[in-house]
């Protein structure tokens, strides 16, 4: 894979984009338009208030779709856990 | 709702909750067999967390969620978490610890938020079962120990 692509794996309880492995994407692709796919292809109703982490050697942070995946600090193959955020407490 | 119903609306919730998403959330998927959810969250550091989703009457109702220690035992101490999902105090009704978050059946039905209807979220996607998990493993990782 070359620095200009990532690959990348969007995982929801939903199910996967792609079903199996990785879609080699642009590196300077914003992370939305995938998650858009994402929400598309796994037929997800509505992802209002979800949110995006992924986990690094440092742990796991959220980041920012409307940036790409160089923006994020991303590179080579990229797992994204794509959901809703925490609930609120009562 | 007619048990058959909410056995196929449940079959069809826990379907995507897969050995591969199990592996990528360090969950431990101990059983899904209607009308039981039995799960751990784990993570480096942290003392794993067991939950039980019985999701009889599902989605009429909202699934009755239990807290464990690792072994299934019931938890005997509440857990340190600034979200306020996982509530310090015993549930009115079942005189446990519980989950107090939208979408779990001891909030609906605790007295201080019974006028938050859970038939305003039933079938969105924030709100299935997948969802449901999703949100209390969220707030779990916001915790320590």
């Amino acid at each position: 894979m070359s620095s200009e692509h990532v690959g990348v794996s969007v995982s929801t309880t939903a199910g996967f984009y792609p079903a199996e492995g990785f879609n080699q994407v642009p590196a300077n692709q914003r992370v939305e338009v995938d998650l858009d796919k994402a929400k598309d292809a796994l037929k997800i109703k509505d992802t209002t208030g979800w949110v995006a982490t992924v986990t690094l050697p440092s742990g796991k942070r959220e980041i920012n779709i409307a940036q790409s995946y160089r923006e994020n600090g991303l590179s080579g193959d990229v797992e994204i856990d794509w959901g809703p955020s925490e609930g609120g407490g009562g | 709702m007619h048990p058959a119903a909410a056995k196929e609306l449940f079959e069809r919730d826990v379907a995507t909750l897969s050995p591969t998403l199990a592996r990528r959330r360090h969950w431990i998927i101990h059983a899904v067999e209607f009308p039981t959810i039995d799960c751990s969250f784990t993570g480096d550091g942290r003392t794993p967390l067991r939950l039980r989703f019985m999701c009889n009457d599902w989605n009429d109702l909202p699934p009755s969620i239990t807290l464990h220690s690792a072994d299934g035992a019931l938890l005997t101490a509440a857990l340190s978490n600034p979200t306020g999902v996982f509530h310090p105090g015993p549930h009115p009704i079942t005189n446990r610890f519980f989950i107090c978050m939208r979408g779990s059946r001891e909030y609906h039905t605790h007295p201080s938020h019974v006028n938050d209807p859970w038939e305003k979220l039933k079938g969105t996607s924030n709100y299935d079962l997948g969802g449901i998990l999703t949100q209390v493993w969220r707030a779990w990782q916001k915790g320590r120990g």
